[in-house]
């Protein structure tokens, strides 16, 4: 009933062999990108295994691997999931093995790597107007109030990065007035980690993020011999985003905007599906045939939610005001969802060189990095619009360009209402434990995307535990959440 | 003097569409200055066509062609058809030569390139033709030495060779074209043309565009407005435009997508994108597209397109059914795996929930990844499992609908970023039935290799099987084969007669029509179940039953031994096994009922008058059930190896038999409680228990005929040649089926022997088991005619009154004394024929009158009376005289006469005899016969 496949050979398995296949929704996750699985089997020291795993129980094979990629886990004839088989003790008598399955397989990868890591290539400095656009282009330049980045080492700064004017992001001609940040698309940076991890991206809602960037403080400096600031012209993206892993790029990206990021190691893709389209998803799974009798109630704990953007905590304008627009409380706030991301403010004042002209530039109070003048401070995740406007100085906001969508959680017309509200209101119902027979078809059926409806009620599948062993499926351990149609 | 051809000039006459066919003819001048008349049938211009097949056309001109003068001839039209790259050769010769010598001349005529497309087929080009590019010939001399002139005419099929893109067009905004006529040798479409103009447009065609996908453009160019190319090898060709128009034209090449579908016997291929028309050559040789009502195996296309490319598909077509409880798979292979990313194999799952509706539902989905080699398997067996149910057997043949199940898997791949799905499809229908083999059995594919060949019902039982009158026995039937639609369910019946012999009849008891292979069909074939025991049934030993398709027999033969012995403890049980049918336990063994308790509640309770020896305690409640122990009894050995099917079985009932009624009872089987007797120890028996179900729910009943108080009954009444039944009881009207394959009520005409009639009521044969089987052993009593007497007319009586089958056609003899003759004198026998019928029918019988003599002779009479004289009666031959006389209706009661003349006075022994012969027999109506015979003085 269970079969480990590597290739096109088998692994000998022990006729007790049983796991217990589990799953947590991603929906329902809010703090971690779930899909780690590990299935642990005791494979017996045969002829076959031992092939297979290259002899990795004799003490005089140093090289012997640990791991083996794509192994397949396959119920019934059928292919569940695609892992990484560990090999974590060998004795005489068994291999003991871990296998490593769904985001199993990229976790790791995702956790180490660095956002500053990924391969993005390099990029050139255009100062000329030139609206940036996603794919052509990887980052985009806009004005950014920020008195403090030089600190004391830069004098002749005028306050502002990226200043715009005269259809020019300018350059320096006689003093380092001015300095250049790129700010690299959120959808590169995505582009960059599927790379990464062989992975292809799915989703209608990533269309709609084209012109999303994210904040840098990282200049791109670049003195000539006779210290004058003249940019670097040709530069690595990776180098200006924030000092994160790229899971939690990925796990901050989905709370804040309410995504679920679903990991398929089979079709190797990773999805994006923001939860309020669960929400609307009428494609009812019907699964009354599995439905037994017994079941627990667990009432919805009524008692709200705290959700918080991040903080960058070297900005020093955050800790001046308070910043009501970061974080979004219902009622006694119960359970927190937070997100590392957060973005900048906006300030209108005049043109401090064209005072006839008010602007509306986003603002920050952060010191810079610059290799040249030899500062550095690390920034957080910030997220901000960039509207692609070569001719007027509002250029990035933290709103969308028809100012329908704010990227703050407190605003009107926010993250919040948009992303989270209706999913939030939509799963305040009760938790139901109880045990579904599934056969095969219902498990490979399995979409947490996708609502069950058992006996004439609409259920989301939170988690579930599913014993299987040589005689078969077992039954079913489900946690299901209750939803409204 | 000389023949010359001038002028001679081959006519191309393209087709204009797809329908018409092209063709060539020739045309040319005969010059004559042979110093003679040519007459008719003296020359011959032949047309050799080497493709297709060869043909050729040859005539004959029907004309004279004077010494001196010319005359011009045109050709039949010769067929191009679609020969490709043939040639065609145009003889001239004249067969009649007066001046002798043989001509030895090939002279071939020399090319010009006068060329005409088929726009849709064969470019017909001529080659060898004259000497400049003019179509026509002159002065084309045959000379007395040159009788014989050759043109060779080459066929090339244009579609064959490549394509070629010929002009570009491109029209700006301002209205202003540009137009780029490709120089034919250099843009050939493979390898692509790249072409750049001055406004820096970039036209890039990459390969040449497919079928209806074309034409496909890519991006807007602001400064085009559209453009538009040409394709050509010919200018017949429409030109296609692009509507809006591109910094980038690429016209991409869709490789061919190829569909196989299997079906029964068929495998039916589709093909879409490429370029039609297709060509397609399977491994065996066919280039056919479909293959139809084919054996099953590997099969595997290449199909070609008109650009040449080729595309590669396989499917194989099973000749098994799948089922449902052995793995039901899918292997495939994806030979270009490496070369397409994310690749994985798909494969659909769609049943047809009703059987036959040819509605199928998609009910499943499996992705798999493939392994390095591009293979992977899928399994499918937990997944259509579910979708079959046991289905308890009826009152009559059934098809098992529930048991089995039409599918089909399709198989896609999916690959690519974005993702694209492709490839070669594969659908293979299949059908599923409920059972399974042992995993054991499945992977040495022993059923399917050698026990399917003998086309078995689907069941381990023994092939011969004791079997008690009152057993319910069912066989399962799987149709195996493609050849037919209809089948018979037949039972042979053999008795043993008093005297030991064995006799043995054959009777239909089921039939169905319009079967298709893999079918399931479930039938009653117990003893009581088939009403084998209606008249005449009484000494049967044993019957077979068997499937035939007319008369041959299409399945294995069970024989189903009738144990007579009583048993005192006799239980059915009625269990599937493991193919799906559904088989008999007897048990013949003890059984006992138990309770077994399951729960109890107690309770301390205590009164204070409470005594030290009562029990201390109270029982509240206590839920039991019962239990059935059951001892099976003896059983042979091939029984016990049989019955374990029912130790595996999932669906058994108790079978008891109420009022007619066969009432199944399902039960839960305790095998845990299963005692198999060792096979060393002499009686092979085990023992079970089950229980009955502890609430009352729903019990399958077999019903016995609507009105079980009145079974059919028959008797038979024989007279003459005629079987007379009455039949009483059923429900009317009856179906009668006579041994012989008569179907009426009533049977006449019949010779002797013995006749079977198989009666059914009009609720057979719904129910089988509603019929009477009435066996007639024909020795008809004879109809008594009456009296035949012979008497002297006028004079003495002569012998007693005989009876006389009249019916029976030959002789009747009467024996009469010698001494009738003793003296000499005129003797006149005379004989009637008097019907007691109201009416004999019309037609004619013809009655013979006839005298044989033993001694003596006959002088024939003359033919205008029937007189005979007899002579010379001493020592003559035997010598029988007749009178013939046709009896019709309207000669009833006329009285026959032969008159003898005798002359001899000695006295003679002599035998006079009747012979009564039906010549043409009238069987409807033997109530004439011979009445009086008498003998005149």
């Amino acid at each position: 009933m269970i079969a480990l496949r590597y290739d096109t050979q088998y692994f000998d398995l022990d006729e007790r062999s049983s796991i217990t296949l589990e799953a947590d929704s991603p929906a329902f996750v809010n703090d971690a990108i779930p899909g780690l699985r590990v299935y642990s089997f005791n494979l017996p020291n045969s002829r076959n295994n031992r092939g297979l795993l290259s002899y990795a129980d004799q003490l005089n094979r140093r090289d012997a691997f640990r791991v083996l990629d794509d192994v397949n886990l396959e119920l019934m004839g059928l292919h569940f999931r695609k892992g990484k088989l560990q090999i974590e003790q060998s004795d005489s008598k068994a291999f003991a093995v871990s296998f490593i399955a769904d985001t199993g397989d990229v976790a790791a990868t995702l956790k180490e790597t660095r956002l500053r890591a990924l391969d993005m290539g390099t990029a050139s400095v255009n100062t000329s107007p030139n609206i940036a656009s996603y794919p052509g282009d990887k980052h985009c330049f806009f004005t950014v109030k920020n008195p403090i980045f030089y600190g004391d080492t830069n004098s002749d700064y005028i306050g502002y990065v990226n200043y715009f004017d005269n259809n020019n992001f300018k350059s320096n001609t006689t003093i380092n007035e001015h300095t250049l940040t790129p700010f690299v698309f959120v959808r590169s940076v995505l582009d960059a980690i599927a790379q990464l991890i062989g992975y292809r991206q799915q989703g209608d809602w990533l269309d709609k993020i084209d012109q999303l960037c994210i904040y840098s403080n990282i200049a791109l400096d670049a003195l000539n011999g006779s210290g004058l600031n003249i940019y670097q012209s040709n530069f690595n993206p990776a180098d200006h985003l924030p000092d994160m892993s790229c899971g939690a790029f990925l796990q901050a990206i989905r709370s804040l905007f309410g995504l679920m990021i679903n990991f398929d190691s089979t079709k190797k893709t990773m999805e994006f599906v923001p939860l309020t389209e669960l929400v609307s998803n009428t494609n009812y799974l019907k699964m009354d045939h599995a439905a037994v009798k017994e079941h627990s109630l667990e009432p919805y704990p009524l008692d709200g939610y705290e959700l918080r953007m991040g903080i960058d905590s070297s900005d020093e304008l955050y800790k001046r005001k308070t910043i009501r627009s970061t974080y979004y409380e219902l009622g006694r706030k119960e359970k927190k969802i937070s997100s590392q991301a957060g973005t900048l403010y906006m300030l209108t004042e005049p043109d401090p060189r064209n005072p006839g002209q008010v602007w509306t530039i986003p603002q920050v109070e952060q010191p810079g990095t610059s290799a040249e003048f030899d500062i550095e401070n690390e920034a957080g995740l910030r997220l901000l619009w960039y509207h692609a406007n070569p001719s007027d100085y509002y250029q990035g906001s933290p709103y969308d360009d028809d100012y329908d969508l704010s990227y703050h959680l407190g605003d009107p017309n926010n993250l919040y209402t948009r992303g989270w509200q209706p999913w939030l209101e939509h799963v305040a119902q009760p938790s139901v434990q109880t045990s579904l027979n599934w056969r095969l078809p219902d498990l490979l059926s399995i979409n947490f995307g996708r609502k069950l409806l058992i006996k004439g009620n609409a259920f989301l599948l939170e988690k579930y535990s599913l014993p299987v062993s040589r005689n078969g499926l077992g039954t079913a351990k489900v946690k299901l959440r209750r939803v409204k149609y | 003097m000389s023949i010359t051809i001038s002028n001679l000039e081959v006519i191309v006459s393209p087709s204009d569409n797809q329908f018409s066919e092209s063709y060539i003819q020739f045309r040319f001048e005969l010059n004559n200055n042979t110093g003679f008349d040519i007459q008719p049938a003296d020359y011959t211009a032949i047309m050799v066509g080497q493709n297709p097949g060869g043909t050729s056309t040859q005539f004959v001109y029907e004309a004279n062609v004077p010494n001196g003068s010319s005359e011009t001839i045109l050709t039949p039209r010769y067929q191009t058809l679609n020969p490709n790259n043939s040639l065609a050769t145009f003889e001239f010769q004249v067969s009649q030569r007066p001046w002798g010598s043989n001509p030895v001349i090939t002279t071939t005529v020399q090319a010009a390139d006068a060329f005409i497309y088929n726009p849709f087929e064969t470019r017909i080009e001529l080659e060898n033709w004259g000497l400049a590019l003019d179509p026509t010939r002159t002065g084309f001399p045959i000379n007395q030495n040159n009788w014989y002139a050759t043109a060779e005419v080459q066929f090339k099929n244009y579609f064959l060779e490549e394509y070629q893109l010929r002009k570009i067009e491109i029209i700006y905004d301002d209205g202003s074209t540009n137009e780029y006529v490709l120089p034919t040798d250099e843009y050939l479409l493979d390898p692509p043309v790249n072409v750049t103009d001055n406004v820096s447009t970039y036209i890039e065609v990459t390969e040449y565009p497919a079928g209806a996908s074309l034409p496909l453009l890519v991006r807007k160019d602001k400064n085009v407005s559209s453009l538009r190319y040409t394709l050509t090898p010919s200018d017949r060709w429409e030109p296609y435009e692009l509507l809006a128009s591109p910094a980038n034209v690429q016209l991409n090449y869709f490789p061919m997508q190829l569909e196989l579908t299997t079906s029964g016997n068929s495998i039916f291929l589709n093909v879409t994108q490429g370029l039609a028309p297709y060509s397609y050559r399977w491994n065996d040789g066919t280039t056919s597209q479909n293959r139809e009502n084919v054996a099953p195996g590997l099969y595997a296309v290449t199909v070609t397109d008109a650009l040449g490319y080729t595309a590669q598909g396989s499917v194989q077509l099973g000749d098994l059914h799948y089922f449902s409880h052995n793995p039901v798979t899918l292997d495939v292979n994806v030979p270009d795996h490496a070369s397409k990313d994310f690749l994985r194999a798909v494969c659909e799952v769609w049943i047809e929930r009703d059987y036959g509706s040819d509605s199928y539902e998609k009910i499943f989905e499996a992705e798999q990844p493939l392994d390095s080699q591009g293979n992977t398997l899928f399994n499918f067996r937990e997944v259509l499992d579910s979708f079959l149910q046991p289905q308890l057997p009826g009152l009559t043949i059934q098809r098992q609908d529930h048991q089995f199940t039409r599918f089909y898997l399709r198989f896609f791949e999916r690959y690519g970023d974005p993702e694209t799905t492709g490839g070669v499809t594969q659908v293979q229908e299949n059908m599923l039935l409920m059972g399974g083999i042992s995993e054991l059995e499945y992977a040495r594919g022993n059923f399917f290799g050698l026990h399917f060949a003998q086309k078995p019902f689907y069941s381990w039982q023994p092939l011969q099987k004791y079997v008690a009158p009152d057993q319910p026995e069912y066989l399962l039937f799987i149709v195996n084969s493609f050849d037919y639609s209809q089948f018979d369910v037949v039972v042979k019946l053999y008795y043993i007669q008093p005297d030991g012999s064995e006799t043995s009849s054959e009777h239909v008891i089921y039939s169905r029509s319009s079967v298709s292979k893999y079918e399931p069909f479930l039938f009653p074939v117990g003893y009581e179940q088939l009403h084998l025991a209606g008249y005449g049934c009484s000494e049967l030993d044993r019957y077979e039953i068997y499937v035939k398709n007319g008369s041959q027999i299409v399945s294995e033969i069970r024989t189903y031994i009738l144990d007579y012995s009583i048993h005192r403890y006799r239980r059915y049980f009625l269990y599937q096994n493991s193919l799906g049918g559904w088989d008999t336990l007897v048990t013949t063994g003890k059984a006992e009922q138990s309770l077994r308790i399951d729960s109890e509640t107690q309770e301390r309770y205590l009164p204070p008058d409470h005594g030290p020896l009562e029990r201390p305690t109270e029982v509240v409640s206590r839920t039991a059930s019962p239990e059935v122990d059951v001892s099976v009894g003896y059983k042979g050995k091939d029984m016990m190896q049989a019955l374990q099917d029912f130790m595996v079985a999932r669906e058994v009932y108790t079978i008891e038999k109420k009022n007619d009624r066969l009432e199944l009872t399902p039960v839960e089987v305790d095998l845990r409680s299963a005692t198999i007797h060792d096979e060393t120890e002499t009686l092979q028996t085990f023992d079970f228990s089950y229980r009955p179900p502890r609430f009352m729910q729903y019990t399958p009943v077999l019903l016995s005929p609507a009105n079980p108080a009145i079974p059919i009954e028959a008797s038979a009444d024989v007279t003459n040649d005629e079987i007379t039944l009455t039949v009483s009881g059923g429900t009317p009207p009856y179906t009668y089926a006579w041994s012989d394959g008569a179907t009426s009520q009533n049977r006449s005409g019949l010779a002797n022997g013995e006749y079977d009639v198989l009666i059914r009521d009009s609720q057979s044969p719904a129910q089988a088991y509603r019929l009477c089987m009435l066996t007639i052993d024909f020795s008809p009593v004879v109809y008594n005619p009456g009296a035949i007497s012979f008497d002297v007319i006028g004079g003495r009586y002569i012998e007693t009154p005989n009876i006389y089958d009249i019916n029976a056609p030959g002789y009747h003899f009467q024996h009469l004394d010698g001494d009738l003759f003793s003296t000499a004198g005129i003797v006149v026998f005379e004989a009637q024929m008097i019907s007691q019928n109201t009416e004999i029918l019309a037609g004619i019988n013809r009655f013979q009158f006839s005298l044989l003599l033993e001694n003596g002779s006959i002088i024939a009479p003359p033919a205008s009376a029937p007189l005979c004289r007899v002579y010379n009666f001493s020592g003559g031959p035997v010598t029988t005289y007749t009178i013939v006389q046709d009896i019709d209706y309207n000669l009833k009661g006329t009285w026959q006469q032969i008159i003898i003349d005798i002359d001899s006075a000695a006295p003679q022994t002599c035998n006079i005899g009747l012979n009564f012969t039906s010549e043409i027999n009238n069987p409807n109506d033997p109530t004439f016969y011979i009445s009086d015979i008498v003998l005149r003085p």
